[in-house]
Formats: C-alpha cells, structure tokens, sequence
C-alpha cells in the first residue's frame, strides 16, 4: 500500500471515529433537552458528552495535524527569501515535536500516577481510563505526523 | 521586579517572536508556557501542569459546544444558507442607495449567526454578493469594503467562536457572553448601515439604487429564511431563555440543521462527510490554540506578572479611562502584528486581571476584546478579511479594498467608544436574562 493510501486510510478511520463522537454529543445533548422539557430524567448525559466530547477533541487533534491545519501567523515569513522561510518551517517543525513530546510525558505521568486510582465518573460509572489512553494516543500521533512531515520536508 | 516576573516578561516576548517566525500559534503558546512554567516551577511540575490542563480542556463539557456549532455552520452552509440570506435582504434593501450594500452586511449577521467565523462569513456572503453589486454599477472599493467590514459580524453575532474561546480561557459563562454580544452586534449593525447611507449619498454613482422588487418577490426570498432563521431564533433565544445550556445548544443547532439540510434535499452522504471532516480539522485547529494559551496563561499567572502589568498601570495614575485608552491602542497596534485569535490569547492573561482589578465587568471586557480583534480583521497588515475578499476577486488591488473599507473603519473605532462610554450596551441584557 503506498504511503499516500495509507495515510488517507487513517484519516477516514478518524473522520469516522470523529463523526461518532460528535453524533454521539448531538443525539445525547438532543435527547437530555427534549427529556427534561417533558420531565423525563435522563442520568449522566452530562458525562456520556463529556466523554464523546473527549473523543472528538482527540481525534481532531489528529486530523487538523494530518491536515495541516494549525493555523500560523505569516505576515513576516511570506515576505522573507524561500530559504529563510524553510528554515524557519523546519524550527517550527521542532518545537512542535517538543511540545508534543511535553505534553505526552505529561499525559503519561498523569496516567502512571492514577494507575491503581480506577477513576471513573460518579453517575454512570465510565471509567476515565481508556479515555486518557485516547487522549495519550493522540497527542504520540501528533507528534509522529508531525515528526514526519518535517522529516520528509527536511529531505526535500 | 522579580526573577519570575522578568521571565514571564521574556516569555511574552518570546510568543510574540515565535509567532512572527511562523510557529503554529498553538505550539507557540504551549511551548513558551511549558518553558517558563519549568523555569519557574521545574521541569515535573511543568510537564504535569501541561498534561492536566491538555486531558482537562479537551474532556470540558463547556468547550463541546465548539464542534457542536461548528458541524451546525457546515451543514447550514451545505444547505446554501449564505445565498439566501443575501437574496432576502436585497429584497428588502436593494431598491434604495446602497441597499446591496446593506444586503450583503445583513446577510453576514445572518450567516454569523450561524458560522461564529468572520472569514467564513466574508468569504461565503462575498461569493455571492461581490460579483451581484458589482454586475450592479457598485464602486468595487466600496463593495468590496461592505463585504470585508461586514465579515466582522460573524465574530460578533452569537455563536461567535471567539467569545466561546474567550469564555474558556477567562472562565466566563459562554451563554452570558452570547447574550452580551447581542446588542453590540447590533448596535454595530446599525453603525454599518449609516456608513452605508452617508456614502451612497456622498457618492450616488457608488452605490445605484435597484428597481424596487415586487411583494411577491421578497415574499418567496424571504420564505427561503424562515428555517434557517427559525434554527437561530431557536439556539440563540434557547440560551437566553435558559431552556438549555450553551452545550445543549449546539446539540439542538447541529440537530436542526441536519433536518434542515435533509429539508431542503442537500443532505448526501459526500455533504455529511465533508461537513464532519471540516468539523473535525477546524476543532482540532481550535483546540490546540486554546491549550497552548491555558499553559501559557497558567504561566503568567504563577510568574505574577499581571500583578506587575496592573501595578505599572496603577502607578500611571489608575485611571480608569486612561488605562483603557492605553489598552485600546496596545489591542489595536498588536491588532496589527498578530491575527485575531492569537491577540486574545497572548493578551487575555495580561490584562484580565488588570481591567477586572480597575472594575470592568470581565463580560464586558470579553465583548470589549472580540470587538477590537474584530477591528484588525480588516486593518492592514494583516487585516484577514481584506486578503479573504481579494482571494474572491482577484482582479480588485488590495489598495482599493483597503479604500472601501475605511470608513467602515472608523465606524468601528466609534462604536468601540461607544462601547466603552457606555457600558450598559453590553452589561443590560445579561443582568435581565441571565442575572
């Protein structure tokens, strides 16, 4: 399969992963507005968003990085000469794989803390667990996709 | 000034460079926040920070209202709502001077309203609406001026992205912040109206009258509205009347406009798609922004460098109205560094504490910053809007956009006066719906 493939393969799997996320938020936020105006108690709504929300905020995490969608101020570097402004690229590259790598260190010390704590939210019981895995996987997936273009931007 | 408080002067400095150099905005919050916050606190309690705030903003049930109204703008856009919110309001105004004009500033509100994003709704209403006043005889400076100008409404019309943001970073309520905006966003409305007025009298040839559409006509145009108006109408007034949170809200808006868009027979599989993938990727984008800035607003805080800022502006006289002069010109010139989103990040953690320590509403000041981001959405250099229209038509030099959309610029400089005089234009509604 060749690397372009690939990689429009994982960004269908996250479009789809994404869209269920978000449906999920619009059918349980929906229903918990419609079943309070008609009295019916709908429990832990509240806590089924949060955790689609969380899933959905990963994953587009991810796709806006796949997509190279971060937005970036480029009043000086579109005027500078092309080499300047590949060198700058290539910094911003850097510091992004840096800051990634921070943030998963910090994610992953959270979660080595909380290991034995067996979180979970109060009505429904969801244990946060898997979802701070979600959210330490797509951090890394940042940081690889990240990581490889400025390597690949590097080599051409 | 301490040790701590020269490394978070270092650390802004240092944002403001990264962003010139073309760093993501987010990395360059982010990174500058983890940096001063280990040279502060050291390097466990940094990375810890940083992971805390990453699992707690991207989990926050407040902040689903992001995508929520972002996949409810992508279907409304699928549906072809900007073209029928421009061809009801040239019924209604395109028979008097400069009622194009007018058209198109109304048919940003409508589709702010919708889209929350000032270029997005520049670039959608000028679509259709450049090359109409245009076939029309307008001055293409004055209508391409309308259009950029108008743009800005989508930032001010609640569910405006940018006060979602502000009322994440600044822990204010996002449904108050959508029900303070109201009235300045229409109070900016009208200003644009006048500005519209007094030009197509100074100058007639500008801006030529239509023949005046028949009733039947504006009927059928404005029956093309009433769903998607009805979809606002709903959300906005929903948050107002508190029959559901601002979350809730997105929930109801994103629902709607599926059955809206399955209503008007646009709803297919490719539209569906396209409207998550777009979600997802601008989420995304937002997201990383908003981290970015809680880090590096968690480091200013530790530093206390705020406390400094306010205690300079205290020794300068702590004056209430000096010190929003000074504000106004520092959001102004940064206006003209940064964009939009970047100058309420950077700035938020600086001067929230200051404005709130002099005794400004920080609902106020949230409607008082999005306005003058606002502004440097159409003045030069970065002035978004401006390059957004000339990627429409191409054919216009910048110059003349930037001609056009002057004296829309000074009707924006006066009505941020008119903000800060009088106060209440922002404060009045919360405190009588959301008290």
């Amino acid at each position: 399969m060749s690397s372009s493939a690939r990689h429009s393969r994982i960004e269908l799997l996250l479009a789809w992963t994404g869209a269920i996320g978000l449906s999920t938020s619009v059918l349980v936020g929906t229903a918990s507005v419609l079943a309070r105006h008609l009295r019916i108690a709908l429990a832990g709504d509240v806590e089924i968003m949060r955790a689609a929300i969380l899933v959905t905020a990963s994953v587009a995490l991810l796709c806006a990085t796949l997509a190279s969608r971060h937005a970036s101020v480029h009043l000086l570097t579109d005027r500078l000469p092309v080499t300047v402004g590949m060198r700058l690229a290539r910094t911003g590259a850097v510091l992004s794989v840096v800051f990634f790598l921070a943030v998963a260190c910090g994610l992953a010390w959270i979660m080595l803390d909380l290991r034995h704590a067996h979180e979970q939210s109060d009505i429904l019981h969801i244990p946060y667990a898997p979802l701070r895995w979600i959210n330490l996987a797509a951090v890394l997936g940042a940081l690889v996709a990240t990581a490889i273009r400025g390597w690949r931007r590097q080599r051409s | 000034m301490t040790a701590q408080s020269l490394t978070a002067a270092a650390g802004v400095f240092a944002v403001l460079a990264l962003l010139m150099s073309g760093v993501p905005i987010g990395v360059a919050l982010g990174f500058t926040g983890i940096a001063g916050l280990a040279a502060v606190l050291g390097l466990e309690p940094a990375l810890i920070k940083s992971g805390v705030i990453v699992f707690d903003t991207m989990s926050r049930y407040e902040f689903g209202v992001l995508p929520l109204f972002l996949l409810m703008a992508h279907l409304c856009f699928a549906a072809d709502a900007s073209r029928d919110f421009f061809k009801a309001t040239a019924s209604l105004f395109g028979h008097r001077p400069g009622g194009l004009a007018m058209a198109s500033i109304g048919a940003c509100a409508g589709f702010g309203a919708i889209s929350g994003s000032s270029l997005a709704s520049a670039a959608t209403v000028g679509l259709v609406a450049l090359p109409e006043m245009r076939q029309r005889g307008y001055s293409d400076a004055f209508a391409s001026g309308a259009v950029a100008a108008g743009g800005t409404l989508g930032q001010a019309v609640p569910p405006s992205t940018a006060l979602i943001v502000f009322g994440i970073i600044a822990e204010q309520s996002i449904g108050r912040l959508f029900i303070a905006s109201l009235l300045p966003a229409l109070t900016q409305i009208l200003f644009y109206f006048l500005v519209v007025v007094l030009v197509a009298r100074w100058r007639p040839d500008w801006a030529p009258a239509e023949p005046r559409m028949s009733w039947a006509g504006r009927r059928r145009a404005l029956l093309r509205i009433v769903d998607v108006s009805a979809l606002i109408l709903l959300v906005i007034g929903g948050i107002a009347l508190g029959w559901f949170t601002a979350p809730e809200a997105g929930s109801v808006g994103a629902s709607g406009a599926l059955l809206l868009c399955a209503w008007r027979r646009r709803l297919t599989r490719s539209s569906l798609a396209h409207a998550f993938v777009e979600t997802l990727r601008t989420t995304g984008m937002i997201y990383l922004i908003v981290i970015g800035a809680l880090i590096f607003s968690v480091f200013i805080s530790v530093s206390g460098l705020s406390a400094i800022v306010g205690g300079l502006i205290g020794a300068a006289g702590g004056e209430r109205v000096l010190t929003l002069i000074i504000v106004t010109v520092v959001l102004l010139l940064l206006g003209s560094m940064l964009d939009g989103l970047s100058l309420m990040l950077v700035t938020t953690p600086l001067l929230l504490p200051v404005m709130q320590g002099l005794g400004y509403s920080p609902i106020w000041f949230g409607i008082f910053l999005v306005r003058a981001m606002e502004i440097g959405f159409v003045h030069p250099p970065i002035g978004m809007n401006l390059y957004v229209i000339q990627g429409i038509a191409p054919d216009i030099p910048l110059e003349r956009i930037f001609k056009g959309v002057l004296p829309f610029l000074a009707a924006d400089l006066l009505h941020l006066t008119l903000l800060v005089a009088v106060p209440a234009i922002v404060l009045v509604l919360p405190r009588v719906l959301a008290p």
